[in-house]
C-alpha cells in the first residue's frame, strides 16, 4: 500500500471517520500486521503529544489571564466578579415560582376577561331614572275629582303627592286597602305609581296591564277610563324601566299605529326613534 | 466581540487569541452561566465553579482550534454544553469513588491507584518532554496542523516558500517526534 494512503487510513481510524464496517476491517488488519499496529500506536501517541502540547499552551495562556485579571479589570472597567451572586431571576427555583405565579394570575383573571371578549356585548341599559323622568304622575284628584276621601287615603295621598315619600305612601295605601269605604280602584291605581317611583317596574306594569286588559273595572271611573292611553303609555315606560327592549319596540309601534292621544303618541314616537338610534 | 470574531481570533493565534480568551474570561454571561450550571450540580461546591470555568475555557479554545464549532448556535450555548459535560464528569467521578469504597469492587482497568495516577502523570511528562525536544519550527508546524490550519496558511505563517515545503516539513517533524516517542521505555511498556 502507498505510504500516503496508509497514513490517511490510520488518521481516519484514529479520528473515528471510518464507517463501522471499515473500522472492523482495519482492526482485523492491525491484528494480522504487528507493524501496522505499531504504526497506529505511534501515530496515536504523536497526536496525543501534540494535543497535550496545544492544551498546555492554552492552559498557560488562561493562567496568565487569570493572574492578570486585576489589571484587565482596571483596563476594561469590569468589576471583580468573584464570587458572583447569581441573579435571582436566573435561579431555577425562582423561574419556576414566577411561571407558576403567572399561570395562576392568568387563570384567575384571564378567564372572566376571555369570557367578556366572547360574550356578545349588549346595548347598555337605559338608566332607570330615564323611565321615571318620562312618566307623568297623575294629579291628586285625577281619579275621583274633588271628592273628599277617608283619613287613611288622605294621609297616603299626602305622603305620595306632597312629601314624595313613596315607601310611606305604599304602606298607607295598603292600609287604605282594608278600609271598606275607600275606593279600591283609586288605591290600586295610585299604588301602581308608588311601585313605579320605587323602581319596582314589574309590579307597576302588572297593575297597568290589569287596567288595560279589563277596562270594565275602571269604566265607572271616567277620569281614569278616559285616560286609558296614559295607562298604556305608563305600562310601556315600565317596560323601559325593566329594559325589556324586545317587548318595548313592538309595543311602541302598535301603540303609535292605534292612533292614541297625540300627547302620548308623540312621546311614544320620540322614544322609538331614540331606541332605534342606539 | 461577536462569536465569529472570537472564533477567528482564536484560530489566528498569538495576541488575538489571548485577547479573545481574556474577553471570554471577563465576560459576565460566561461566568454567571458557569456558576448556575455548577450550582445545579449539587455535589459541586460553590468554590469549585472557578475550576470548572477555567477548564471549560481551555476545552472551548481547544475545540475552536480543532474547528469543531460550526457557528450553528451561539458560542455561549456551545460553552454551556462544555461546562455541563465537565460538571457531569466531575459528578460521575465523585459518584464512582463513593460507590466503590471496597477495593475489590473496582475493576482492574479502572483502578486509579496513586501508582497508576503517577504513571499517567509520567506519561504526560514523557509526551511533553518528547515534544519539547523538537525544534521551535517543528513544534509550531505540528501545533498549527493540529489546530486544523491548512498547509498553505501554515506556509504563509511560518514564512515557508510554498505549501509543498510545509507538507514535507510537517512530515519530517512528525517522524522526528515518532522517533523520540519510540525510543522512550514507556512506549514499549504500553
Amino acid at each position: 500500500m502507498d505510504p500516503k494512503e496508509r497514513l490517511d487510513e490510520i488518521e481516519a481510524y484514529l479520528q473515528r471517520q471510518m464507517t463501522a464496517e471499515a473500522e472492523k476491517v482495519f482492526e482485523q488488519k492491525m491484528a494480522d500486521d504487528p507493524v501496522l499496529k505499531k504504526e497506529v500506536k505511534l501515530h496515536a501517541l504523536t497526536d496525543k503529544a501534540i494535543d497535550l502540547a496545544m492544551e498546555d499552551e492554552i492552559r498557560q495562556m488562561v493562567e496568565e489571564i487569570r493572574q492578570e485579571e486585576p489589571v484587565l479589570q482596571a483596563e476594561t472597567g469590569h468589576q471583580p466578579s468573584e464570587p458572583i451572586i447569581v441573579p435571582l431571576w436566573k435561579q431555577r427555583w425562582f423561574q419556576c415560582a414566577v411561571a407558576a405565579l403567572v399561570i395562576g394570575i392568568i387563570l384567575i383573571t384571564g378567564i372572566p376577561y376571555i369570557e367578556g371578549l366572547i360574550t356578545p356585548q349588549t346595548i347598555p341599559p337605559p338608566s332607570r331614572p330615564q323611565a321615571i323622568n318620562l312618566i307623568d304622575l297623575p294629579a291628586k284628584n285625577a281619579v275621583l275629582g274633588d271628592v273628599p276621601t277617608e283619613d287613611a287615603m288622605e294621609k297616603a295621598k299626602e305622603a305620595f303627592f306632597d312629601h314624595k315619600d313613596y315607601k310611606e305612601a305604599e304602606r298607607l295605601f295598603k292600609l287604605a286597602q282594608n278600609d271598606p269605604v275607600t275606593n279600591q280602584t283609586e288605591v290600586t291605581y295610585l299604588l301602581a305609581y308608588t311601585y313605579f317611583m320605587q323602581e319596582r317596574f314589574l309590579e307597576a306594569k302588572a297593575i297597568f296591564d290589569r287596567f288595560i286588559n279589563e277596562p270594565d273595572k275602571i269604566s265607572q271611573l271616567p277620569l281614569i277610563y278616559q285616560s286609558l292611553d296614559k295607562i298604556k303609555w305608563d305600562s310601556m315606560l315600565a317596560l323601559l324601566g325593566t329594559n325589556e327592549q324586545e317587548q318595548l319596540r313592538p309595543a311602541l309601534e302598535a301603540f303609535i299605529k292605534s292612533d292614541p292621544d297625540p300627547h302620548y303618541g308623540k312621546k311614544a314616537a320620540k322614544l322609538l326613534e331614540e331606541l332605534s338610534s342606539e | 466581540m461577536t462569536d465569529t470574531q472570537i472564533n477567528d481570533a482564536i484560530l489566528k493565534g498569538g495576541k488575538a487569541e489571548k485577547d479573545a480568551i481574556a474577553y471570554i474570561y471577563q465576560d459576565e454571561d460566561y461566568r454567571t452561566n458557569t456558576q448556575i450550571i455548577a450550582r445545579n450540580h449539587r455535589r459541586l461546591r460553590l468554590t469549585e465553579w472557578m475550576d470548572v470555568f477555567n477548564e471549560s475555557i481551555i476545552q472551548l479554545v481547544k475545540s475552536l482550534k480543532k474547528g469543531n464549532y460550526k457557528g450553528d448556535r451561539p458560542l455561549l450555548d456551545y460553552f454551556k454544553g462544555i461546562c455541563r459535560n465537565i460538571c457531569a464528569e466531575f459528578y460521575r467521578k465523585e459518584n464512582r469513588d463513593q460507590q466503590r469504597l471496597d477495593p475489590r469492587d473496582i475493576p482492574m482497568e479502572d483502578l486509579r491507584t496513586p501508582y497508576l495516577i503517577a504513571v499517567e502523570e509520567d506519561f504526560k511528562a514523557i509526551m511533553r518532554k518528547a515534544f519539547a525536544e523538537l525544534s521551535e519550527m517543528c513544534r509550531q508546524i505540528l501545533t498549527l496542523r493540529m489546530k486544523g490550519i491548512s498547509m498553505r496558511e501554515i506556509a504563509k505563517i511560518l514564512g515557508l516558500s510554498n505549501e509543498r515545503t510545509a507538507i514535507t516539513y510537517a512530515a519530517r517533524c512528525r517522524n522526528r517526534l515518532r522517533d523520540i516517542l519510540e525510543k522512550t521505555p514507556f512506549f514499549n511498556q504500553r
